[in-house]
This record gives C-alpha cells, sequence and structure tokens, in this order.
C-alpha cells in the first residue's frame, strides 16, 4: 500500500480514529489530537508500516493505543503524580458539563463517569466492540490479546456497566479498582 | 436471537457518546498538515545537523592528514635523483666540518659523499644537529671490499731496512729464490 493509498484511509477512519483516541485518553481532546497527530506523523514518516497481515482499522487502533500509553508515560516521567483518578474523574465530569449540551440525559452522564472508572482493559473492549463496531476477535488483536482474555474483558466490563447504570453507588468501583489494582496508575 | 436489553442499552449509550464526539473531532486535513510541518521541521534540521557533522569529520580528516604528512616528511629519506642538483653545496658541508671527514682515500670519500650526502645536504640547511651526525656517519662509510687491497707483507713492503742491520736479517727482506741464487 503506497502512502497516497494510506492516506486517503486514514481520512475515511479519521472520525473512528479520534473517538479510539478519546477513549485512549480518557476523553482529553488536547491529548487525544496530539496522540493522532504523532501517529499520522510516525505512519507519514514510515515509522509505522502497514504490512497489510490484518484489517488496516485494527493495525491503525493498535498503533494510536501504543502511541496513547507511551505518551502517557512520558507524560507520567514529566510531571508529579497525580492526585488520583477521583480529581482526573471530576475534572472529566467538570468538562464534560461546560462542553455538554444542554439535552443530555442523567443517564449519559452516569455512563460516562462509569465508563471512566472501569479498567482499561475493559473499557477498550467495550468501547472497540460497542463504539466502534469491532468484533471481539478483531478487538483482541488491537489490544494484543487473546480472544479469550478479550471476551473476559468484555463480559466483566458489561457486568460493572451494568450494576453502575442499575443505580449501584459509583464509589464501589474506587474501592474495587484499588483492590485489585493496587499498583495500578489510577 | 436479538441483543440482551444491557447491551441494547449500552450499545444507545455509546452510539449517543459516538454523536457527541463526531461534533468535536478536529479536520483531517489541519492535523495531517501538523504532522507534515513537523516532519519537514525535522527533516531540515535533521540535513542541518548532518551538514555540520559531515564538517566536523571533514576538518578533522584533514587535520589528522597533515600530521601525519609533516611526520611522514620527516622521517622518509631523499631520492638520489636529487643528488646531482646538489653535488657542489655537498662539498662545501665536508668543507665546512672537517674533522668529520673519513680517514680513507679522500676521492672515494668524496664520491660517497655525493651519492649519501644530499639529505645531509638539505638538513644541515635547515640546522639540524641529526643532520651533520648522518653526515658524519656517511663519510666513514667504507666499500667492504676494501680489505682485498691488504696484504700480510704490508708491514714488510711499507717499511725500509736499516744499514747496521746483518745480512741475515737483511735476507728476511729477500724472497727465497734471490737467497738460493746469492748461496749458489
Amino acid at each position: 500500500m503506497d502512502i497516497a493509498e494510506i492516506k486517503a484511509e486514514l481520512e475515511k477512519l479519521h472520525p473512528a480514529s479520534f473517538g479510539w483516541a478519546l477513549s485512549c485518553c480518557r476523553h482529553n481532546h488536547a491529548e487525544a489530537e496530539e496522540v493522532l497527530q504523532t501517529v499520522y506523523l510516525k505512519i507519514l514518516e514510515r515509522k509505522a508500516i502497514y504490512r497489510e497481515e490484518s484489517k488496516l482499522k485494527t493495525w491503525l487502533f493498535a498503533v494510536i493505543r501504543n502511541t496513547a500509553i507511551s505518551e502517557r508515560r512520558k507524560a507520567v516521567l514529566r510531571s508529579l503524580m497525580h492526585a488520583g483518578a477521583i480529581s482526573r474523574i471530576t475534572s472529566v465530569t467538570c468538562d464534560r458539563e461546560t462542553d455538554a449540551q444542554l439535552e443530555r440525559s442523567e443517564l449519559q452522564k452516569r455512563f460516562q463517569v462509569a465508563l471512566e472508572i472501569l479498567p482499561a482493559r475493559q473499557r477498550e473492549t467495550l468501547h472497540l466492540v460497542f463504539y466502534q463496531d469491532l468484533s471481539l476477535r478483531e478487538a483482541a488483536e488491537v489490544m494484543n490479546v487473546s480472544i479469550g482474555s478479550a471476551r473476559r474483558h468484555y463480559e466483566r466490563g458489561k457486568k460493572r456497566l451494568r450494576e453502575a447504570l442499575n443505580g449501584e453507588d459509583v464509589e464501589y468501583g474506587f474501592s474495587w479498582r484499588r483492590k485489585e489494582n493496587s499498583g495500578a496508575l489510577l | 436471537m436479538g441483543l440482551a436489553g444491557d447491551e441494547k442499552r449500552i450499545r444507545a449509550l455509546f452510539f449517543e457518546l459516538k454523536a457527541q464526539d463526531q461534533l468535536v473531532v478536529p479536520a483531517f486535513d489541519r492535523l495531517r498538515s501538523y504532522a507534515h510541518v513537523s516532519r519537514q521541521e525535522r527533516a531540515s534540521a535533521f540535513s542541518r545537523s548532518l551538514v555540520v557533522v559531515s564538517v566536523c569529520v571533514a576538518i578533522s580528516i584533514l587535520c589528522a592528514l597533515t600530521m601525519w604528512l609533516r611526520n611522514s616528511v620527516d622521517q622518509t629519506p631523499r631520492p638520489h635523483s636529487a643528488v646531482l642538483s646538489t653535488t657542489p653545496n655537498v662539498v662545501s658541508v665536508g668543507i665546512d666540518k672537517p674533522s668529520e671527514v673519513a680517514s680513507g682515500p679522500a676521492k672515494r670519500n668524496q664520491t660517497t659523499r655525493s651519492f649519501h650526502r644530499p639529505a645531509s645536504h638539505r638538513r644541515a640547511q635547515t640546522g639540524g644537529g641529526a643532520i651533520m651526525l648522518r653526515a658524519v656517519a656517511l663519510s666513514q662509510w667504507q666499500s667492504p671490499t676494501a680489505g682485498f687491497l691488504g696484504s700480510p707483507s704490508d708491514s714488510f713492503l711499507k717499511s725500509l731496512p736499516q744499514l747496521d742491520q746483518s745480512a741475515r736479517e737483511l735476507e728476511s727482506f729477500l724472497p727465497r729464490n734471490h737467497v738460493k741464487e746469492s748461496s749458489q
């Protein structure tokens, strides 16, 4: 695939790529733009080469995900550790509220908060399956995990979201995360 | 069988989230142009740094080559073709340093000097002490066949008998054939 063809395909997938970058960057628009720009630069400079071993969309999403992870690690090394996920989520919700449309439902707000609380793998799996309309196999390729792991993340993520949307306390998510992922970055 | 209720609800919520995100998608051309500009800036910076590095490498190579040539010029001997043009000046070196002249035949030494001295002549012009030492060594050179010109009886041939010596002592100077004739 030559550069011109890749550019055309990138343009077609640009909205979906941005949505995926948003999910990888916890809905931080500035970070998502920077990650996407870095990805396009990598592809233009042939640092990331599409070898046609999988679909272009799954390959591109894998590159976006890996770039977002490396950018996040660089940000953590550059700055001091943040206070935790609570401040980030509250800031996200505040941003959402400031940027939100007038007719946003309460359920959508709770849904987005619950989504942010989910573990990364579960959130990514749900996003890829429901937001990007990928199959579980394709989602496993993007996340570089086995199909069994992807299915596990999918089922657990759905369960957590259902509990959150059915009125379970959001605080449960925090304590659960701290218990199971005590060393993880929030 | 359709999707479960939860899945439908989750899918609907994701669809709504997707619609919201689509409103704030940045233009593809803008992001790509930023990426393209960054790439050009990086390429120009890289080319500039490459030019600087190349110039530094070239300068260092030239300096090393100059040093090497200077050292090799001091150590290499001069070719024989330069001898004839400098022969008159070479003789003056021998005249200026009479103590350094060899004791052998003057003609041979002069010849050897003429063949082996031009390097010393040039160095004498430059005023090096090592050059004069070399000139002395060369002037003291003797032919390896010089021994053939000598004989064991040189001491007899080069010396004269004394008048107050006896006949027997005189006979020692004569060859045996002459002694036999005299006795007959």
